[in-house]
């Protein structure tokens, strides 16, 4: 959305390559399991798009569908406006780049890298050439004679890169690729991964379980669950406004406040009404979701639980006006659990009435003194209150 | 430090003669090859290498020993490639059938020899394939290709199966991906496969004694021949050879493991 401007100026890469176009693909396993349910979905050229989702969740199987290495029950795939359905790996000229990294042991790193060339109608000088080129991208010039044994595994990962992009294939394929890194190197790769993804102008289709990584890289999100697609958008979108509890509560953190709908834009929570964005649904049951940086402290409550947000009375602890705070239009007793420190901000675990938890973010600059177990007031702007609805009773009783 | 030495020296007295009750019987047998006199006394009251000379003279000794090398080497071709190939079928079919597969192809291990012996040789008897190397190929690959199986089926198990789809995504084809990257990957199964299949063949000697005719003879037939019918120390070389022989066998690749890794130390 508004948010993406940021990558529509950068650079426009030299070629647009091929999109992909999933057309109700659904996987049943011989088990009688349904790993992909009925996805439908457009990838355009260029695109770097993630599959997220949980374990379990079909991205993997909807991409080895893509790949060629799970057959789909049914539906079509298509790559760069072929319809590849029925051919093998070998023949969907796609580059992926395996979770282990899965380089051949036995040659060294140009002969891994030179592997995929084969066959291409390339000569030797062109084949050198290329293999050099595609060393320089990942960074790894002067490393082609070892093998993959005697690099890094980051090393290794640049070469599984180099080896899947060297022939130039319209989309790559990433699966959890830096699941096996460690944290400050998973950072690193990341960039090194956008910024090739910039250089190549290749689709990448990304799968991962980790939030980070999906709101970091992609230019949209594919939020996978029980083998559906239950959102896709910018990572914007999602995190600011997920269409369901699980897209709310596996991208980012939330607090949720369950009750029933009262009108748009209306919840009844408790004896309070909540207001919050109105294009949701209008009755039913629903949550309101509030991310933990749209919400602020704008008072103490007393010890009976009256809020008191008149300026700091019970405690003269917190003044709404000098937090800026004074405008917020929902208030919420809660009670402090938490607090950590974690130098750009500060996490506070809060307990609401009906006995849910939440967090709150707040920044660094004249913190709220708090104490653990003291009971506050929260409050948060209705264009910062997202709802969705909430599925079954049952659910929303556990 | 006593302690330890202590306990050292103990195991050490057993290993001895754990060492001494294996070997002692298999080294009987060099003294007596360099016997002066047609005898097994031990030890021989004269020496001399009439036995090596006759050995690799005689007709009888040296057709056998050819025989026993030709069946050997093409049984080992045959388990080897045979093998390899039922070997990944059965990785990749998986699952009840995949292990029925197995049961039977790796029957001939488990069932005795004896018991394979006369069923191949009274269903050869009828097909008229004893008493030739047809016959010998077809019942030693039988024999011998279950070691094949078993341990190209254990490095199958043990290699990444994201390599044939990481070869295949790199748009290799089945048999490329097999040439470059699977049997790479499984060489050292199978070259122990290979091995075993080529010693079990050139050992056999329950199903080669049903088999033989004095026209073809295996050389475990013509020694089992040889020793019930004479007294010639020949066997005694033959023995010895083929000892030298298997010891080189076992302790080759130890040494050619050692260098490569030396060379990496030092660069």
């Amino acid at each position: 959305m508004t948010d993406r401007s940021a990558t529509a100026a950068q650079p426009a890469p030299t070629t647009r390559t091929g999109g992909v176009r999933l057309d109700r693909v659904t996987k049943r396993f011989r088990s009688g399991t349904i790993g992909v349910d009925d996805v439908s979905l457009t990838v355009e050229p260029g695109e770097f798009v993630t599959f997220l989702g949980p374990s379990g969740s079909g991205k993997t199987t909807t991409l080895n569908t893509i790949a060629g290495f799970a057959k789909p029950s049914s539906g079509r795939i298509e790559i760069a406006g072929a319809d590849v359905t029925a051919l093998p790996p070998s023949k969907r000229n796609l580059g992926v780049v395996f979770q282990n990294y899965a380089l051949f042991p036995h040659m060294t790193v140009r002969e891994n890298i030179a592997f995929g060339l084969h066959g291409r109608g390339l000569s030797k000088a062109e084949i050198g050439a290329r293999i050099e080129e595609s060393l320089a991208m990942v960074r790894l010039d002067g490393l082609g004679d070892r093998t993959p044994k005697q690099i890094s595994g980051g090393q290794q990962q640049r070469v599984a890169l180099a080896r899947a992009l060297v022939y130039r294939p319209p989309v790559l394929l990433m699966d959890e690729p830096l699941g096996a890194l460690d944290k400050a190197l998973r950072d690193r790769m990341q960039v090194e991964i956008s910024r090739i993804h910039r250089e190549v102008g290749t689709t990448f289709l990304f799968v991962t379980h980790d939030q980070g990584e999906a709101l970091g890289l992609s230019d949209r999100i594919v939020l996978f669950d029980r083998g559906r697609v239950v959102q896709v958008g910018t990572p914007a979108e999602l995190y600011e406004r997920p269409a369901s509890l699980f897209a709310a509560e596996f991208l980012g953190e939330s607090n949720v406040f369950r009750g029933e709908l009262a009108g748009p834009g209306a919840l009844r929570f408790g004896e309070q009404t909540l207001r919050c964005m109105g294009d949701g649904p209008a009755s039913g049951s629903a949550a309101v979701v509030v991310r933990p940086e749209r919400l602020r402290l704008v008072g103490t409550a007393d010890a009976s639980g009256r809020a008191d947000a008149s300026g700091g009375a019970a405690r003269g602890a917190i003044d709404p006006a000098a937090r800026g705070a004074a405008g917020a239009e929902n208030r919420v007793e809660a009670r402090v659990v938490n607090i950590a420190y974690f130098g750009a901000f500060r996490r506070v675990t809060l307990r609401y009435a009906d006995g849910s938890s939440g967090l709150l973010h707040d920044g660094v600059d004249a913190p709220a003194p708090i104490a653990l177990g003291d009971p506050v007031v929260v409050g948060w702007d209705a264009e910062h209150a997202v709802v969705v609805p909430v599925p079954a009773p049952a659910e929303h009783a556990a | 430090m006593d302690e330890t030495t202590r306990a050292g020296w103990g195991l050490r007295l057993w290993a001895i003669l754990v060492a001494v009750l294996l070997v002692a019987p298999l080294l009987v047998v060099v003294p007596i090859s360099f016997a002066e006199k047609r005898s097994f006394k031990f030890p021989p009251d004269g020496l001399s290498v009439d036995w090596y000379v006759n050995l690799f003279t005689d007709q009888r000794w040296t057709s056998a020993i050819g025989t026993s090398i030709l069946v050997g080497v093409l049984v080992t071709l045959i388990c080897t490639v045979l093998g390899t190939a039922a070997a990944l079928g059965i990785h990749r079919l998986g699952g009840r059938v995949a292990a029925l597969v197995t049961g039977v192809l790796v029957a001939p291990m488990i069932v005795p020899g004896i018991v394979s012996a006369v069923a191949i040789y009274s269903v050869y008897l009828r097909w008229q394939l004893t008493g030739n190397l047809l016959g010998f190929l077809l019942a030693h690959t039988v024999l011998a290709i279950p070691f094949v199986i078993v341990t190209v089926t254990s490095s199958l198990s043990t290699t990444d199966p994201m390599l044939e789809r990481a070869a295949a995504s790199l748009g290799a084809g089945p048999w490329r991906t097999f040439v470059r990257v699977t049997l790479p990957a499984i060489a050292p199964g199978v070259g122990a496969g290979a091995l075993f299949a080529f010693v079990t063949s050139f050992d056999e000697v329950v199903a080669a004694s049903f088999l033989q005719s004095p026209a073809i003879r295996t050389l475990p037939i013509e020694m089992f021949v040889s020793v019930t019918n004479e007294v010639d120390p020949t066997i005694a070389a033959v023995s010895t050879v083929i000892l030298a022989l298997t010891t080189a066998i076992v302790l080759l690749p130890a040494f050619t493991r050692r260098r490569p890794s030396q060379k990496a130390s030092s660069s």
